[in-house]
């Protein structure tokens, strides 16, 4: 320490000792301390007030995905229409158009006819690991998964009761049970149960599962309701049982058990009408039928890929042909009704899936009574409009193709599995927003009729789009498959199903100018 | 427990341990208020605002057990502010004198001996330097405390000590190392 620095501090401190002494706080300084710490706590909470507010809104603004995530189900609507009932749905929900086909009419009373319309889940209806077939009415197999929600709409016949509401209706989740014997899996539990009229047809809607999904909420308030005009030709015109039209179908034994429906149905196409002569079921005493026509058919494919005609014909009526577009014929066996039909005689038979056909009813002399048309080709894999499913099966093989109703939201899968068992199935390709289902494949083959499944395959496949036709070949046959049957995928590939009576052979897909785009063995 | 509330000091609303702290900590402030202003009321009403300001946040001081040292920065911050608007209000004034013709006031410290030309000589450094003097040589910080309570580096106060050393020398003409 230099001397400069000692005279420094021995000045200063000499100086300080002149300092005012400090014996007590004054009286101000406690009240100001108080004061001061107030206010810098209220300063220090305003400002983390503030900063968490910030963050708030800043995490917000910068995330605004997570806050909607629970609304992720709006991306993107469909609106369609089935018999005159349009709705509007998320596009990954499953619409699907139902019609008399799906409903067990036997098991209905006539007081309590009804038309299914549509059914829309938020969940795939056809699911054959999880053995889910589900399918209102009464089309139901498996169970609706956790978070399942199903609505089902339909029309009820008879006449509109007095007090009826008028749509809109509110949807009120209520969760009560359905009614016996009425909507969709009756007597299971049921978050909506409602009735009304639009456009003087009456309504029945059941949500089952989950009704507070706000999606399923906003699809039913969604509908609207254009006439009572069914728009798909064959649906049933709802109204009383004993309205003026009437249809008996018969499906005899070598198909299935015989079966015989009675329900009110107008098909103008085939020309029925009534002649006033009641026929009577004798157990069921509401089922009543005349037609004046002497031949009725009704048309189904249940789904093994036949097309099957059968119906009534009138007591005119000496035998029943079917004529092959080919030149070729058959005759229709016809089989007896119990007395009460008076004298109507059912028949039940295949068309041939690759030929045009038409059914000649023949007289007494000889003469054509009525001729109708019993369809042309049809494809190998058909689809019921109901949305399920084809099945063939090819060297132990198994398939199913399942799809949606064309005019709906679509979706195609192709199932595979080693044997009958439905639990190791799985996907082998898909598609979504398929125009027709229906046209899925057109082939020259029919690879469903009996006994064939062991000597013929049927070929799934994906080629590159801009193929023009694919080519099965093998053991002598050959079949082209026409790009009216393709489906094209959203992943520039193109999914084709063929059959031909192979048990291997060679798949082409060609371009327009006959080079060949893809190859590949099967079998 | 008591003992450790005046450890960390000031610790809640207790009026007791307030009236400790002010006693505890006021003394040295009022004389370092002094040494850098030359004012004895001045230096109290620094001491006075300083303790208020360092008490009034005193929850939120990172460390509680730094409050000498949050407090002499306060009072040096005091005191700066006070000279600065001290140096304004002369330059002011002698603005003023030479509009008006008149005769500009003494600027001497008042209660300050000038005859000792030592005391002269602090007396007349920047304000800084003096600062940086007082806290070095009268409060016997390290240059790193000097350099905290002055808000500057290291190096700056160290300068700023060093720099104010060679003007006493010059200015007493002592050679005295």
């Amino acid at each position: 320490m230099t001397d400069l620095e000692q005279r420094i501090r021995q000045v200063l401190s000499d100086d300080a000792q002149q300092a005012p002494r400090v014996e007590r706080a004054p009286e101000t300084v406690r009240p100001r301390v108080r004061q001061r710490q107030t206010f810098t706590g209220l300063v220090a909470g305003l400002t983390l007030l503030v900063v968490s507010v910030a963050s708030v809104a800043a995490i917000r603004a910068l995330a605004p995905s997570a806050r909607t995530q629970p609304a992720q189900r709006t991306t993107s609507v469909r609106t369609s229409t089935i018999q005159g009932v349009s709705i509007t749905y998320p596009t990954d929900w499953y619409l699907v158009a139902l019609d008399q086909t799906t409903s067990d009419w036997a098991d209905r009373q006539p007081h309590s006819a009804f038309r299914p319309v549509l059914q829309l889940t938020n969940f795939d209806p056809v699911d054959v690991q999880a053995g889910r077939n589900w399918f209102c009415p009464v089309d139901l197999g498996g169970s609706i998964p956790d978070g399942g929600s199903v609505m089902y709409v339909e029309a009820i016949g008879g006449p509109i009761a007095e007090g009826a509401p008028s749509w809109p209706v509110p949807f009120p989740a209520t969760g009560g049970n359905v009614r016996s014997g009425g909507g969709c899996a009756a007597g299971v539990d049921a978050g909506l149960d409602t009735r009304w009229t639009a456009d003087g047809i009456a309504y029945h809607a059941v949500v089952l599962g989950d009704a507070n999904d706000p999606a399923i909420g906003a699809a039913f308030g969604s509908m609207t309701f254009s006439g009572g005009t069914p728009a798909v030709p064959g649906n049933v015109d709802v109204g009383p049982i004993e309205g003026p039209a009437y249809v008996v179908d018969s499906m005899r034994g070598d198909l299935g058990p015989v079966n015989l429906l009675a329900q009110q149905q107008r098909r103008p196409a085939l020309g029925l009408e009534t002649a006033g002569m009641p026929v009577t079921w004798e157990q069921e005493p509401w089922s009543r039928l005349t037609p004046s026509q002497p031949v009725a058919t009704y048309f189904g494919n249940e789904g093994v890929g036949t097309n099957e005609v059968f119906g009534p014909v009138g007591p005119s009526v000496e035998r029943l042909e079917l004529w092959l577009d080919d030149g070729r014929s058959r005759p229709v066996p016809l089989d007896a009704l119990p007395p009460s039909f008076r004298g109507l005689r059912a028949f039940a038979t295949r068309t041939p899936s690759d030929l045009g056909s038409t059914l000649v009813a023949l007289g007494e002399d000889g003469s054509v009574l009525a001729a109708v048309d019993a369809g042309g080709a049809s494809p190998d894999v058909a689809i019921r409009d109901t949305g399920i499913s084809s099945r063939t099966a090819a060297d132990g093989s198994t398939w199913w193709v399942t799809a949606a109703p064309h005019g709906t939201a679509l979706q195609l899968r192709i199932w595979s599995a080693p044997s009958d068992a439905a639990a190791t199935a799985s996907v082998v390709a898909s598609a979504t927003g398929i125009p027709d289902p229906s046209r899925l494949v057109a082939l020259s083959v029919d690879p469903f009729a009996p006994g064939a499944a062991a000597s013929r395959s049927v070929v799934v496949g994906l080629v590159p789009d801009g193929s023009a036709s694919i080519e099965l070949a093998g053991q002598g046959r050959r079949v082209d498959l026409s790009p009216e049957g393709f489906v094209h995928l959203s992943v520039g590939r193109t999914l084709f199903v063929g059959a031909i009576d192979a048990t291997s052979g060679t798949v082409r897909a060609f371009d327009p100018n006959g080079s060949v785009l893809a190859e590949d063995r099967f079998g | 427990m008591k003992e450790r509330e005046q450890d960390t000091g000031f610790d809640g609303p207790r009026s007791g341990s307030l009236e400790d702290l002010y006693v505890r900590h006021a003394p040295d402030a009022v004389r370092l208020a002094f040494l850098l202003t030359r004012d004895a009321a001045l230096s109290e009403d620094i001491a006075q605002e300083a303790f208020i300001r360092v008490a009034g946040r005193f929850r939120h001081l990172r460390s509680t057990g730094a409050f000498d040292a949050y407090l002499r920065r306060t009072v040096v911050n005091l005191c700066m502010s006070h000279h600065r608007h001290e140096k304004v209000a002369r330059t002011y004034v002698r603005r003023e004198v030479e509009r008006t013709g008149g005769r500009e006031p003494s600027t001497a410290p008042p209660d300050v001996e000038t005859s000792d030309e030592l005391r002269a000589a602090l007396g007349a450094l920047p304000d800084r330097q003096r600062a940086a003097v007082v806290l070095r040589f009268y409060a016997d910080l390290s240059e790193q405390d000097v350099a905290d309570a002055l808000h500057c580096s290291v190096t700056a106060a160290r300068s700023l000590v060093f720099r104010a050393m060679e003007t006493l020398r010059s200015t007493i003409g002592g050679e005295d190392r």
